[in-house]
C-alpha cells in the first residue's frame, strides 16, 4: 500500500501554492508532514484527499489515481481533519452507521471495532447524543473512531493532537502503530515535533510550497549537517533559512 | 464604553429596520390594518354595549391578569456579543455605565409598550368598573414602576445567579406583580405608587452595591442576549431568510422509528431524511407550508382556485426544499465517501418525491372533505403527482445544473 505524490503543482487558483512536490508514503510507514503555518501542508492534504485537482503532477494510491477510478481511490483512504467536522443532525451512533454505509463495511464486524474504539476513547455511553455539541477534544475522538473503523489502507491525519487529552493522544498513537503493523500507510501533519520525532518513520518538510527536506531523522541530520540535532532544532533551522530567503 | 453602546445601538437599529422592511411588506401591512381595524371596531362596539360604571366582578381580575402578562414583554437588551468576553472583559470596571445606558434604552421601549396597553385598557376600566381617571393614572404609574423593577431584576441577574432562578422569576415577575396590580385596582392606587417607588429606590441602591462587590457574569449576560436575539430572528425568519439563524438540530427521538435504517451503499438516503426531520429550518418549512396550504384550501370554494393553490404550494415547498441537496456540501467527508454524484441525486429525488407526495395527498384529502366528493380530490391528486414528477425530475436537474 503506497501513496505516491509526483511533481505535484497545485493550489486554490491559477497561482500555484505547491511547487513541484514529490514524496512517498510506503506500506507500514508513518510519515510526518512538517512545515510552518501557511507552508502548504493542508493544501497538500487537500490535493491528496481530492478536494483540489493537481495542476501538474500525479497522486496515486497503489497506482490508482482519483481521476481514473475515483471509487477505488476513495475506498482506500480515511481522513481525520484538523478541525472536527460533524453532521449537526446525526447522533454519534448515526455517524458510525453512516461511515459503515458509505464505505460498505460489514456491519457486525465494523460494530465490533467501533465498540472497542468507543470504549478506548470513553464515548460508549454517548451513542445517542449529537456530537456537534461535544467539546473539541471529544469531537476529535469521534473523527478518530469514524476513520479507524474503515478498512482504509491509507490514513491522512491533519494535526491530530490539539485538544486531545494525554491519554487519548497515547491511544491514538497506539492505534496508528497497530494500523502500521497491519500494513497501512499513514501521513500525518503536525506541529508537535517531539511526538513526531519519537513516532514517525520519516518526514516530509515543506516551506513556502516547496519541499525542503525528506527522509528519516538520520537523513535530515546529514542534510543539515547537524549530527545530534533534534527534529525541533532542524525545523527551527529550516524556518530561519526560509525567513532569510523570504 | 459609552461610545461602544452608541455604536452597538445604531448598528442594532439599522439591522432591525432592515428586517422590519421585510416584515411590513405591502400585503402584511394591509392584513394588519384589517385585523386591527376589525379588532378596534369590535372592542368599541363591546364597550358601547356596557352600561357606564357597571362594575363587573370579573373586570378587575381580568385587567390585573392582562397587565401581568404584558409586563413580561420587553427584556433587558444589552447588545453584548460573544466575542466581548475576550475583548471587553478587561473593561469590567466600566461595565456599569454601559449597562445603565442599555437599561435606560430597554426601559423606554418597554414603557412605550406598557403605555399602549394602558391606553387600550383605560376605556374598559372606565366603563366596566367604578374607576376614576385619577385612579387610572395611579394604576399607570404603578405599572411603569413595576416594569422598572422587573427590568432591574434582569439587571441584577447579570451579577448574581439567584436572580435568574425560576423561583425568583415566578415570585417577582408574576406573583409580586399580580399582587401589586390587584392592590392598585382594588385599593387606593396612590399607596402602591409610593410602595413601588420606594422599592425602586431601594433596588437602585442594591444594584450600586452589588456592582462594586460582585463580578459581572459575562457568560450569563451573553447567553441571555443571544436568547433574546434568537427570538427576534425567529420572528423575522417567518418573513425572510435570516443568516444568523442557525437552527440547532433537534433530537426528536420519537421520530426515530420512521427514519430509514442503515443500508449499505445508501448513505444519502439516510442523511437527507435525518436532516429533513431534525433540522429546524426544513421541518419548520414543511409544517408551515402544509398547514397554510391546508387552511387556505379548506376555505377555498372555487375548484379552479383550489387547483391553483395546491399546485402553487407544492411548487413552493419543492422549490425551497431543493436547498437540502447541498446541505451537506460543507462537510468534507461527503466528498470523500466512495459514493457517486448519481447515487446522491437519486437519493435526493426519492426523499423529495416522498415528502411532496405526502403533502399532495394531504391537499387532495382536504379538497375532498371540503367539496364532499372524491372527484375533485382525485383530480387534484393526479395533477399534483404529475407536477411532482416534473419538479423532481427535469426541473431539479436543470436547477442543479445551473448552479454547478
Amino acid at each position: 500500500m503506497t501513496l505516491k505524490v509526483e511533481n505535484l503543482v497545485g493550489g486554490y487558483s491559477q497561482v500555484p501554492v505547491l511547487k513541484d512536490i514529490s514524496f512517498e508514503v510506503k506500506q507500514g510507514q508513518l510519515v510526518g508532514l512538517i512545515g510552518l503555518n501557511g507552508a502548504g501542508k493542508s493544501t497538500t492534504i487537500k490535493h491528496i484527499i481530492g478536494l483540489l485537482q493537481p495542476q501538474k503532477g500525479k497522486i496515486t494510491i497503489d497506482g490508482v489515481s482519483l481521476k481514473t477510478s475515483p471509487q477505488v481511490y476513495k475506498q482506500k483512504m480515511a481522513y481525520i481533519p484538523e478541525t472536527p467536522i460533524l453532521y449537526e443532525e446525526l447522533t454519534l451512533k448515526e455517524h458510525l452507521e453512516l461511515t459503515m454505509m458509505a464505505y460498505c463495511l460489514e456491519t457486525k464486524q465494523a460494530w465490533e471495532k467501533a465498540n472497542k474504539l468507543l470504549k478506548t476513547f470513553r464515548l460508549e455511553n454517548k451513542l445517542d447524543w449529537f456530537p456537534a455539541n461535544f467539546s473539541k477534544g471529544m469531537k476529535q475522538k469521534v473523527m478518530i473512531v469514524c476513520a479507524f473503523i474503515t478498512e482504509a489502507s491509507l490514513y491522512i491525519i491533519d494535526e491530530p493532537f490539539l485538544g486531545l487529552d494525554p491519554l487519548a493522544t497515547k491511544d491514538l498513537l497506539d492505534l496508528i502503530a497497530q494500523k502500521k503493523t497491519e500494513g497501512a500507510a499513514v501521513l500525518m501533519s503536525t506541529h508537535v515535533l517531539s511526538t513526531a520525532q519519537e513516532y514517525c518513520d520519516s518526514f516530509v518538510m515543506i516551506d513556502q510550497g516547496q519541499l525542503t527536506a525528506k527522509g528519516n531523522l538520520a537523513d535530515l541530520r546529514q542534510q543539515f549537517s547537524a549530527p545530534k540535532a533534534s527534529l525541533s532544532e532542524i525545523y527551527l533551522e529550516l524556518a530561519r533559512v526560509g525567513e532569510r530567503n523570504a | 464604553m459609552l461610545n461602544l453602546w452608541n455604536e452597538r445601538q445604531s448598528a442594532h437599529q439599522r439591522q432591525m429596520f432592515k428586517y422590519l422592511r421585510y416584515v411590513f411588506n405591502d400585503h402584511f401591512v394591509l392584513a394588519l390594518l384589517f385585523i386591527f381595524g376589525g379588532l378596534g371596531l369590535g372592542y368599541s362596539n363591546y364597550l358601547k354595549s356596557l352600561p357606564l360604571h357597571a362594575d363587573y366582578f370579573y373586570a378587575k381580575p381580568l385587567v390585573a391578569l392582562i397587565l401581568v402578562v404584558t409586563l413580561q414583554v420587553g427584556n433587558l437588551a444589552t447588545l453584548l456579543k460573544s466575542a466581548d468576553i475576550v475583548f471587553i472583559s478587561p473593561k469590567q470596571a466600566e461595565m456599569p455605565s454601559y449597562l445603565n445606558k442599555a437599561f435606560n434604552h430597554s426601559l423606554l421601549f418597554a414603557w412605550g409598550f406598557d403605555i399602549l396597553v394602558m391606553l387600550c385598557l383605560a376605556p374598559f376600566l372606565l366603563y366596566a368598573t367604578t374607576f376614576t381617571s385619577i385612579q387610572l393614572i395611579y394604576l399607570g404609574l404603578v405599572v411603569l414602576s413595576l416594569k422598572y423593577l422587573l427590568l432591574k431584576r434582569q439587571y441584577l441577574a447579570l451579577y448574581q445567579h439567584k436572580f435568574a432562578q425560576l423561583s425568583y422569576k415566578l415570585l417577582l415577575d408574576v406573583f409580586f406583580s399580580l399582587l401589586i396590580c390587584l392592590g392598585a385596582l382594588y385599593f387606593n392606587g396612590l399607596y402602591f405608587v409610593l410602595i413601588t417607588a420606594a422599592l425602586g429606590i431601594y433596588v437602585e441602591r442594591m444594584v450600586k452595591q452589588i456592582q462594586t462587590q460582585e463580578v459581572f457574569l459575562w457568560e450569563v449576560a451573553i447567553a441571555n442576549e443571544q436568547a433574546r436575539m434568537l427570538v427576534l430572528y425567529r420572528f423575522f425568519n417567518l418573513f425572510t431568510d435570516v443568516p444568523f439563524l442557525q437552527a440547532a438540530a433537534k433530537r426528536r427521538k420519537y421520530l426515530d422509528r420512521f427514519l430509514p435504517r442503515p443500508k449499505p451503499k445508501h448513505p444519502y438516503h439516510y442523511l437527507y431524511w435525518r436532516a429533513l426531520v431534525r433540522n429546524g429550518e426544513y421541518s419548520d418549512l414543511i409544517i408551515r407550508l402544509n398547514l397554510l396550504g391546508a387552511i387556505i384550501l379548506y376555505f377555498v370554494h372555487e375548484p379552479w382556485l383550489a387547483f391553483l393553490v395546491s399546485i402553487l404550494f407544492i411548487y413552493m415547498l419543492g422549490f425551497q426544499l431543493m436547498a437540502l441537496y447541498r446541505h451537506f456540501d460543507e462537510i468534507v467527508f461527503t466528498h470523500l465517501y466512495p459514493v457517486t454524484e448519481k447515487q446522491k441525486l437519486q437519493a435526493f429525488q426519492r426523499v423529495l418525491q416522498v415528502t411532496l407526495g405526502i403533502s399532495a395527498l394531504l391537499f387532495a384529502v382536504i379538497n375532498s372533505l371540503q367539496t364532499n366528493t372524491w372527484l375533485l380530490g382525485g383530480e387534484i391528486a393526479v395533477v399534483l403527482f404529475l407536477e411532482i414528477i416534473g419538479l423532481t425530475g427535469p426541473y431539479l436537474k436543470s436547477r442543479l445544473g445551473k448552479r454547478a
